[in-house]
């Protein structure tokens, strides 16, 4: 009888094996399934993502990881978007960035989402990190034109800077010229959020154009139409381009060098940017409609018709980000014109408004669920919807995975039969097995709730605002939704039963938020109490809340698992529930 | 012998399971274990090389594999060919079980041949991916020495701090 081989493999092997895993879930179980596997797979690791950076500190990542060339965080809570997230709450990068500047001295990849960045840790990121390639920035905020200017002096290795939606204080046009004559290695640059009106379009032409890897343009509304031309005849390379200003005098030579320029451009997929649109000049793209998989008209204030035209022009179009000036004809003639399409977000263009401004209805969104048969992701931002039409979406497109309905008016029933909307949520969650996202508004009782944690088994992140009528409805969802991660709820009557019955769910979950709702000081001390590894943390601005009874409730309420323990960096209305008895930590 | 034109040079190779194998020269040169040892001894080549590491069914199908690559090699590049080389590697680990797999790679990596550890690894890569621990320990034979408040630990670490991409959620 041969004896089976003891397969020994050696660490370099296994490294090697290693190597083809990226996926963090698999690393993870990886380094989970002996001590030597631990230590070989810790050492090999080269690429992290935090979803909350106080989750975990930069010491316990670099103790564990010392290899790490990409990290990625997240800072402040989804609802920072929707400015629930007062002034000065935290997510500041400065610590991470020296840590790091320590233990990383070869860096390359630094993407942040919602963080507090200053120009002192720009200069940081671009003195230590010798190789360093990628910066994206994406909704964070606090850093200056300056601190870009010190990334563009040093990092002689940079790829990408993406600014995505951030804000930025911009103090001058001036930064770009940093970026010295040698360096040629750009791949990516999203400067579409600076503001000022200076743009130094030389050194920006100059950059451009001896950039021959560059793939990735979004220029600043700054950026003159009759500027584009130039560029692109630069760079026709480009996959993803996004316009600055689209407005000019109409002229035949200005329009005809534009589109020129454009047809010039064989691989471009993507375009964006599209602000004051002279709908004269939208014809000037249309060489290149039928490639382009990527639309983001956002900015574009133009009415249905024109609209109507330039999507009829884009087969391919996978993903279309529009304001609600397409319309329902806009939308039904997008369904005939894109099979392909996948992702879908429609924005109000006057969201204060009292009344509707444009004729924007669930008929659009359902003609959408019918005529495009790959649509996955929906953002929908109007003022009116039936249990009806959800149905029909429901049933239209099961394979729905992102699905957000944003009616505008809060609290709004059913325009048809004033029911509330919790049949047609239900239908989404019942129909769409696969759903990831849900954001949901209108009139809604426990109902919806009910509907949610029967069915929704794969849902990972629920927004709820003005909802519910008791602690029936968080019960539900706490209890029922296996696969939860990011629970974002505002303005509804929850209060301390669901929460306190749920503590154990609260550690499977990355946070929860919870403001304008009925949970109790004394509440939250409790929760503080019983579930040690989490960070109950009270936000009030009306002053502490035990200068208040017991049975008051918070403003807002964020609430997250972490192996950190409490942070130190909270302002003066933020509150940690410790631990101890009756302990009430201040900043 | 008068007859033959050009003879190619034979090596001799004898396995843990005391078998020999006769390969051409340019065979046995992709072991790049034995290509090193026969550049420092180049008149060791009529001598029958010990693999007292490799089994005879191992090597059995380590030389179809150096053989077939060698063939695609010698044709003119192309994207067929390309297709054609997908397809051998494919249907060559595609009919190894868990265990020849790992016997494999061991003699892949005592031969050290490159191309070929790259693919196995590769491939054992992907089948411990998207598996729970458990299946992973069984898979290598390994035994689990943490305590449970270890595994606890380092569970909650792996899940809170480090837990994997978000997809694009808002």
């Amino acid at each position: 009888m041969q004896k089976k081989m003891a397969y020994s493999f050696p660490d370099e092997v296994l490294e090697h094996v290693f190597s083809f895993i990226q996926s963090d879930k698999d690393r993870n179980a990886v380094s989970m399934v002996c001590k030597s596997w631990y230590e070989i797979e810790r050492w090999c690791r080269r690429k992290i993502f935090i979803g909350n950076c106080y989750a975990v500190s930069p010491r316990i990542m670099i103790r564990r990881f010392p290899e790490i060339r990409s990290v990625e965080l997240k800072g402040k809570p989804h609802f920072a978007d929707f400015n629930l997230v007062p002034e000065g709450w935290g997510g500041y990068i400065l610590p991470w960035i020296v840590e790091m500047a320590g233990a990383y001295p070869w860096l390359e990849e630094i993407r942040l989402k919602r963080m507090v960045v200053t120009d002192e840790s720009l200069e940081l990121i671009a003195k230590s990190f010798k190789n360093f390639k990628v910066l994206v920035l994406s909704f964070c905020e606090g850093f200056s034109t300056d601190g870009l200017a010190a990334i563009a002096a040093s990092c002689k290795n940079l790829k990408e800077l993406d600014l995505r939606e951030s804000e930025v204080d911009d103090l001058s046009g001036h930064w770009l010229s940093h970026f010295p004559e040698t360096y040629t290695s750009l791949v990516s640059l999203n400067i579409s959020c600076l503001g000022s009106d200076e743009v130094s379009f030389s050194a920006l032409e100059r950059l451009v154009g001896r950039c021959p890897n560059l793939r990735t343009l979004q220029l600043n509304r700054a950026v003159p139409l009759d500027k584009i031309a130039t560029i692109l005849r630069r760079a026709p390379q480009l996959v993803e381009f996004g316009t600055g200003t689209y407005a000019a005098e109409l002229r035949p030579d200005v329009f005809s060098n534009l589109a020129g320029a454009f047809s010039s451009c064989k691989e471009l997929r993507s375009l964006s940017g599209f602000w004051d649109v002279v709908p004269a000049y939208l014809p000037a793209i249309y060489s290149v409609c039928s490639r382009i998989s990527s639309l983001n008209l956002s900015y574009a204030t133009i009415q249905s018709h024109d609209l109507i035209k330039l999507v009829c022009h884009c087969p391919s179009l996978q993903r279309l980000l529009v304001l609600d000036y397409i319309e329902d004809s806009g939308l039904e003639a997008l369904a005939s014109s894109c099979k392909d399409l996948q992702e879908l977000r429609v924005f109000p263009s006057d969201p204060f408004g009292a009344e509707p401004n444009v004729s924007l209805t669930e008929q659009g969104l359902v003609a959408v669920s019918l005529g495009c048969p790959k649509l996955q992701s929906v953002l929908y931002f109007c003022h009116q919807m039936t249990n009806s039409a959800l149905v029909n979406i429901a049933q239209n497109r099961p394979n729905l995975t992102r699905f957000r309905l944003c009616i505008i008016a809060p609290r709004k029933p059913d325009y048809v039969t004033l029911e509330p909307l919790d049949v047609g949520f239900g239908a989404i969650v019942q129909h769409c097995k696969d759903l990831r996202r849900l954001s949901l508004s209108g009139l809604l009782t426990d109902r919806v709730f009910e509907y949610i944690g029967t069915y929704a088994k794969k849902l990972e992140m629920l927004s709820v605002a003005f909802a519910g009528d008791s602690d029936l409805g968080l019960h539900h969802v706490l209890s029922g939704c296996e696969s939860l991660r990011k629970l974002e709820i505002r303005d509804c009557s929850f209060g301390d039963k669901a929460l306190l019955a749920n503590a154990a769910k609260l550690e499977t979950m990355r946070s929860l938020w919870m403001s304008s709702c009925s949970v109790s000081f004394g509440a939250c001390k409790l929760l503080g109490q019983k579930m040690p590894r989490l960070n109950v943390e009270v936000i009030d601005e009306r002053g502490p809340p035990d200068s208040r009874p017991e049975s008051c409730p918070v403003e807002k309420l964020y609430i997250y698992r972490s192996v950190a323990g409490p942070r130190f960096d909270m302002p003066p209305f933020v509150w940690t529930m410790d631990d101890e008895d009756s302990a009430l930590r201040l900043s | 012998m008068s007859m033959a034109a050009v003879e190619t040079k034979k090596i001799t190779l004898r396995t843990a399971d005391n078998h020999e194998f006769e390969v051409e020269e340019a065979i046995a040169m992709e072991f790049s274990t034995i290509k090193t040892f026969f550049d420092e001894n180049p008149d060791a080549s009529e001598d029958t090389i010990p693999l007292p590491n490799v089994t005879s069914k191992c090597l059995s199908a380590i030389i179809e594999y150096c053989k077939s690559h060698l063939a695609f090699r010698a044709r003119e590049t192309s994207s067929s060919i390309d297709e054609q080389v997908r397809t051998y590697d494919e249907e060559f680990v595609k009919a190894r079980d868990n265990e020849s797999l790992k016997e494999l790679i061991l003699a892949a990596n005592y031969l050290n041949i490159k191309a070929l550890l790259d693919m196995l690894n590769q491939a054992v890569a992907d089948r411990i991916k998207n598996k729970s621990v458990e299946y992973v320990r069984r898979f290598f034979g390994l035994e689990n020495d943490y305590t449970p408040e270890e595994e606890a630990a380092i569970r909650a670490e792996n899940e809170w701090a480090f837990e994997g991409v978000d997809p694009d959620d808002d």
